[in-house]
This record gives C-alpha cells, structure tokens and sequence, in this order.
C-alpha cells in the first residue's frame, strides 16, 4: 500500500496554510515579513501584480487576520499602510518551516 | 527571490526605497565644494572659500528632499523598515558622526600644534585618502550599497593622483580641482543613472490607495 497516497494529517504538505499559500499572496507576506509596514505602491511595484489583483489578495489576507490596514495621511495625501499581524507572522513562520520540512523530504 | 532568501529581500526593499541615486547628489555637491573651494581660496581666503558653499549645499538639500517627496516615493512607494534595518541605520548615524568628530578633533588639534614642515608632505594626502576610503567603505558595508565603496576607491587614489599632478607642476592645489572635479562628475552621472532607472523603472501609485476600498 506503499504507492497510497497520504493520510490527511500525515503528508508534510497537508498542514500547509492554503490562504498563504497561492503565489500572490505568498509575496505579498513575504515583502512584508521582511519590513515593519508597506504601502500599497511598494508591494504592487515589488510584486509585480496588477491593482486588482493585489486588492483581491490583501483583502482575503485581512479577513484571515493576516494583515492590518492602517490609514493615514502623509502630508496632505492618503496614506494606507499594511502591516503584518503577530497571527500573520507566526502563520508565515510556519508556513515557511513547513515548505522547507516537506521539501526536504523529497526524494533526490 | 526564494522564500528562503529572507535576508535579501530585505536588503532589496531596502534599496528599493532607499537607494534612488539622489543621495549621491548630494555627495556630488560635497565633493565639486571640495574642487571649487581651493579655487576661490586665492581671492576669498581660506575660510570664506568654504563658508560660501554653505547655503549652496542647504539648496541641494533641500531640492532634493523635494524631488524625493514628489518624484521617487509615488513611484517606490513608503516603508517602515524593520528593526534590524533600523538598528543598522541607526548605528552607521552614531559612528559616522563619531568618526567625523574625531576627524575634526584631530584635525583641529593637528592644526593648532603641529609643526607641518617636520613632516613629509605627501603623509597628508595618504591619511587623507585612508580616511575617506574608510568612511566610505563604512557606509558601503553598513548600508549595503557596493557603488559607495567604489566612490571611495576613486576618491582615495584622486587624492593620490592629485598629489602626484601637483609635485610634476601638472596641476595647482594639490590636485584638488582636477581630482575632485572628476570625481564630481562621475558621482553626479552615476547617481542621476540609478535616478532615472528608479523613476522609470516603478508605477507611479495611482491605484488602490485612493480606490474604494482604500486598501
């Protein structure tokens, strides 16, 4: 039975965090791991997405709690800041030691 | 960029903001002071020969925070760096300011007491060309920015060369104008390079940071 696909719960892959996991919003945390907080301009320019793209992305990282929108003004302009939450940063922690354990343990 | 290259990332988003090439302007403008000044020090003296520079540096300055402001941040966009980025920045602050003030220390003292004519003069351009190498080098490594140590490089042998020039009876004041004057001109040209790459190579942000979600 050694050909049977894993059980779930014992696949390396099967903890994996599915909202972190599509590509978009894989760089989108991991700009934002890497700095304190980061306008929309920033993450859009070092992504590469599109505006709509990157709204739809940030919205379903907010509403998993991922990330936290701060508004502001910069001078006289809106600014509107995202910054990682502390259940975003140990989901991406995870994720991370996860990817990397799963991918280990691939065979040569 | 791998999800394992955490540390590169950070130093690009770094760069990304940082590193627009209007910073070397402003090295630019500090160095052609140091081409002119020599120059102008026949008819103005020694002390009004720099002074005069100071509200023409203030200018740079100031226009180039303006250009920052209105040109590069709607285009790279506004970090908060993290804390280890701080801190980094933080301490290059505290031990450049240290290293300048030990400079003008001794400088000073060296000034006051010393007697130049016991020394050989070519000892002067070699400490001078040492000290700004390692300043140079310091903020190469302390912020990550390879072309700084170049500008060193070119800076210290400038001094060198200068001096050299100067003992041939091929150039006045040590070399001074000529060195730095070229070391003016291939600091401008780089920085306006890495400028326009910046500008042009980033969205200017016009998108969902004024849409209707506001995100």
């Amino acid at each position: 039975m050694s050909d049977q696909p894993h059980n779930k719960g014992t696949h390396p892959l099967s903890g994996i965090d599915p909202l972190i996991h599509a590509p978009a919003r894989l760089m989108l945390l991991t700009q934002l791991y890497v700095v304190e907080a980061a306008d929309a301009t920033f993450l859009v320019n070092r992504t590469g997405l599109s505006w709509g793209n990157y709204s739809t992305h940030i919205n379903k990282l907010e509403q998993g709690g991922y990330v936290e929108v701060e508004k502001s003004f910069r001078g006289k302009k809106p600014l509107t800041m995202i910054r990682l939450t502390d259940r975003g940063r140990r989901a991406f922690q995870e994720y991370r030691a996860s990817i990397q354990q799963a991918l280990s343990e691939l065979p040569e | 960029m791998t999800i394992t290259d955490l540390k590169v990332a950070e130093r690009d988003a770094f760069r990304a903001t940082a590193d627009d090439g209007l910073w070397d302007l402003v090295v630019a403008s500090l160095v052609a002071m140091f081409s002119i000044a020599p120059l102008l020090s026949g008819s103005l003296g020694d002390f009004w020969s720099s002074v005069i520079f100071l509200p023409v540096l203030g200018a740079v300055y100031l226009t180039i925070r303006l250009v920052r402001e209105r040109v590069v941040v709607p285009r790279v966009g506004v970090v908060e760096y993290g804390p280890r980025r701080k801190k980094r920045l933080r301490t290059f602050g505290i031990v450049l300011m240290a290293v300048n003030l030990i400079a003008l220390a001794l400088g000073g003292v060296a000034f006051l007491t010393f007697d130049s004519s016991a020394v050989d003069p070519v000892v002067f351009p070699i400490v001078l060309s040492l000290i700004v190498l390692a300043g140079f080098s310091l903020a190469a490594w302390q912020l990550e920015i390879s072309r700084l140590f170049l500008y060193g490089i070119l800076l210290a042998l400038g001094l060198l060369f200068g001096e050299w020039l100067f003992r041939r009876g091929l150039a006045s004041h040590h070399g001074f104008p000529i060195v730095f004057g070229v070391a003016t001109v291939v600091i401008a040209v780089s920085g306006l390079l890495r400028f326009a790459r910046v500008t042009k190579g980033n969205r200017a942000g016009d998108g969902p940071r004024t849409a209707g979600n506001g995100v």
